[in-house]
């Protein structure tokens, strides 16, 4: 039952204390309602929203350290990584000048520095009102370490005239910075990364210098949620890149290319191990090479050499081993067989020049098999000259490459160095010159490519160091292009077959037992300034492959200014004999005899 | 414009006070809805913005240990070094092995086991036929009505 209701007017005290009720009731909902509103507004036109909108507009930056990226072998071996480093700085501003001394002592005590011009550097900046000093940018851990016990030590006169502790003095600031695992490993391969720039110089560093380096990136980070989704933000996964380098076979051309240096006495020595089908780079050994961690070193060993990748960075006439062009060109043309004959009188003359041999002598009747068993100069000028003619001979050495980069992917390649008809130098002489490997600059590395083609059936693989690359999780194979044909597949086999030949023609000190091999020994005279070529001084190179048949390993070998010989048949050879067996072991390789046993089986196979 | 002003207060005087006090409660309701509305977009907003910042407090601790991943990695690949494996097998007795030391041993085809190569074999396509998934991932909606609810037999 509902209570009864009763009118009341509006003049009744019933309705009077009614209303009273409404109005408290209606006034806090209103000084709710007005707080809010009030705090609305100072939030959108307060201080509050100036502050707001200028985080809004501009957000804030911060510096996020990248590591540089990593660089493996073909097996996953990390060959160059990265370690922390602090840049340490001295604060002036929190130093009383009387704790100078003693910071700089300590400073110069752990870091290695010149104590006197540290203090005279941190009181100089004192007295200049300079807030902070860089000591260092590379500090070690160990370093920090040491340096913060040493700081906990340090003591400043308190108001009351007593020691207290100095706190303060030092901030450490971390950063990443290079770091070869391998100290001296492929030094010649990797390349270096400058302190202060941070960029890559030469080998893999500088060649993949954009992709690789990380430094510090300064992200952008908005204030406004909504805005998030509009900021690319950095990949902080370092990219790695995975070499054809095998570990392996670089330690044992390195371990070579030192074992020749030490038994001729030669200034430098290096070794390259290609695959010729794919031009895949296995090994690049080389010796001397600086310890990359050693930045001083390296800086050194490049102003003494002027270069740190022999193999890309320096060119210079490779004699005998470029015969093997002439005579490729020259078959591939059509011009001569194996079976042609040259009659060696022990001199060629073109043009008014004289062409010797190696030794001044008259080999009489010769193959196209001897003049290469017996390295004979008149007879690879003869071949270029009157066989294959002006025209096509500049045609195949521009189709061989060289002259130009082989687009090897590692850093400061040469172009290497020939005159060619038509410019103003040019002589006929040249010609003549250039067909044995004189009057014409090349790189080991352009050698390299040119051995593949002769070995590989005539294309002309581009020589390389990267297997594939992974960023941002993704990982891209190297994918070059098809390689031009230079010669046919018939002059490739017949070139395999006479470098064969006149290998065991000569029992050649490259000759290894249960290998077939192939290949060809250079000597080049070096032109000394002011001297020409002198005899004193070669270049003692060896270019070849195995098996011969079936080639899978390119092998080449140069060895500068070799003291205890000057002949590569004495010197150089026996270098690839030796690699050719540690080859053959790391990578297993049978003998010829099990090989085409294997062969003959697998063909019977149904 | 007096005189509307006026006339506005008087009608107002004149309302029932029933009605006036509904009007105001009205009002301030309104008012206070669309205020809690702004109150609470801009509660929404600093609770978004305190979730992003712990968002990059995150990827900053990420972004130190995939550091901290590449340093160790080096401290390892320095342990593991070219020389100090030589070392180590050195000192254990280990010596380099020469091709003439190594013994092939040709194995004729036939002797070999047959593979066992976790790829189809030819002429195997396994999604060229049927599909892997059940039915019920690929009937249209319509089979499906009119297979369930015309009750059409299951195959």
């Amino acid at each position: 039952m509902s209570a009864p209701t009763v009118p009341v007017s509006a003049d009744s005290p019933r309705h009077e204390v009614a209303l009273w009720r409404y109005a408290v009731a209606a006034g806090g909902v209103l000084a709710l309602g007005l707080v809010v509103v009030a705090r609305l507004i100072m939030l959108q036109t307060g201080a509050e929203r100036t502050l707001l909108a200028r985080q809004v507009r501009e957000g804030y930056a911060e510096s996020v350290p990248l590591p540089r990226g990593l660089i493996y072998d073909r097996d996953g071996h990390l060959l160059a990584g990265d370690r922390p480093a602090y840049e340490v700085d001295v604060r002036l501003a929190a130093v009383p000048a009387e704790a100078l001394p003693q910071i700089a002592r300590d400073l110069a005590d752990v870091l290695g520095l010149d104590e006197g011009a540290l203090v005279q550097a941190l009181v100089n900046n004192k007295n200049k009102g300079v807030a902070a000093v860089l000591v260092s940018n590379r500090v070690s851990e160990q370093q920090k370490a040491l340096l913060e016990a040493r700081a906990r030590t340090w003591r400043v006169a308190g108001p009351d005239g007593k020691p207290v502790p100095l706190r303060g003095a030092l901030t450490f600031v971390r950063r990443l910075v290079r770091y070869y695992p391998e100290g001296d490993f492929a030094a010649n391969v990797l390349g270096f990364v400058a302190i202060g720039s941070g960029d890559g110089y030469g080998g893999v560093e500088q060649y993949y210098n954009k992709l690789l380096k990380g430094g510090v990136a300064w992200v952008h980070y908005p204030y406004a949620p909504w805005q998030q989704d509009d900021e690319q933000q950095p990949s902080t996964q370092p990219v790695a890149l995975y070499l054809t380098i095998d570990r392996p076979l670089q330690r044992a051309a390195e371990e070579e290319a030192r074992r020749a240096v030490e038994h001729t006495k030669a200034d430098s020595a290096t070794i390259i191990v290609a695959d010729p089908y794919s031009g895949a780079l296995l090994a690049i050994g080389q010796y001397p090479r600086p310890n990359l961690n050693d930045y001083r070193a390296v800086q050194a060993y490049r102003k003494k050499w002027d270069a740190l990748d022999f193999a890309v960075e320096r060119s210079y006439e490779p004699g005998s081993v470029f015969k093997i062009v002439t005579m490729a060109a020259a078959i591939d043309a059509g011009k001569v067989t194996p079976q042609t004959v040259f009659h060696d009188v022990g001199t060629f003359h073109v043009y008014g020049r004289t062409v010797w041999n190696w030794n001044r002598g008259a080999w009489g009747d010769q193959s196209m098999v001897g003049c290469l068993q017996h390295s004979l100069n008149t007879c690879l000028a003869w071949v270029a000259v009157e066989r294959l003619q002006k025209l096509p001979f500049y045609d195949y050495l521009q189709a061989f490459g060289f002259g130009r980069p082989t687009g090897v992917d590692l850093g400061g390649e040469l172009p290497g160095y020939y005159r060619v008809p038509g410019t103003k130098y040019w002589s006929h002489s040249d010609w003549a010159s250039q067909a044995f490997g004189q009057a014409i600059d090349v790189t080991p590395m352009q050698m390299v490519a040119a051995a593949s083609a002769i070995a590989n059936g005539g294309y002309l693989v581009t020589p390389h160091v990267l297997r594939y690359e992974v960023v941002n999780g993704r990982a891209y194979p190297y994918h070059p292009d098809p390689p031009p044909q230079v010669i046919s597949a018939q002059a490739s086999r017949t070139m395999r077959q006479m470098l064969t030949e006149s290998l065991k023609g000569e029992s050649s000190a490259a000759l290894v037992d249960g290998y077939s091999v192939a290949g060809k020994t250079g000597t080049a005279e070096i032109a000394l300034q002011g001297a020409g070529y002198v005899t004193r001084a070669t270049n003692a190179s060896f270019v070849g492959w195995f098996p011969a048949d079936k080639p899978q390993y390119v092998i080449y070998v140069w060895l500068e200014r070799p003291k205890t010989s000057i002949w590569a048949s004495v010197v150089a050879a026996p270098v690839f004999a030796n690699m050719v067996q540690r080859v053959a072991a790391i990578e297993h390789v049978p003998p010829d005899s099990v090989r085409k046993q294997l062969s003959a089986a697998e063909a019977q196979q149904p | 414009m007096s005189n509307r002003f006026q006339r506005v207060t008087q009608a107002y005087r004149e309302l029932p006070w029933r009605r006036r006090v509904r009007w105001l409660v009205g009002i301030l309701a309104a008012a206070l809805v669309v205020a809690l509305v702004f109150a609470f977009e801009v509660h929404l907003s600093a609770q978004a913005l305190m979730l992003d910042y712990r968002l990059r407090a995150l990827q900053q601790q990420t972004l130190t240990e995939e550091q901290d991943i590449v340093v160790l990695q080096t401290r390892l690949a320095a342990m593991q070094s070219v020389e100090a494996l030589v070392q180590a097998a050195e000192a254990q007795g280990y010596q380099p092995v020469s091709p003439a030391q190594e013994h092939f041993v040709p194995v004729p085809p036939n002797a070999l086991p047959e593979t066992n190569v976790a790829l189809p074999q030819a002429g195997l396509q396994p999604f060229a036929g049927e599909s892997p998934l059940p039915e019920a991932y690929t009937i249209s909606l319509m089979h499906w009505l009119s297979r369930y609810l015309l009750l059409e037999p299951t195959p």
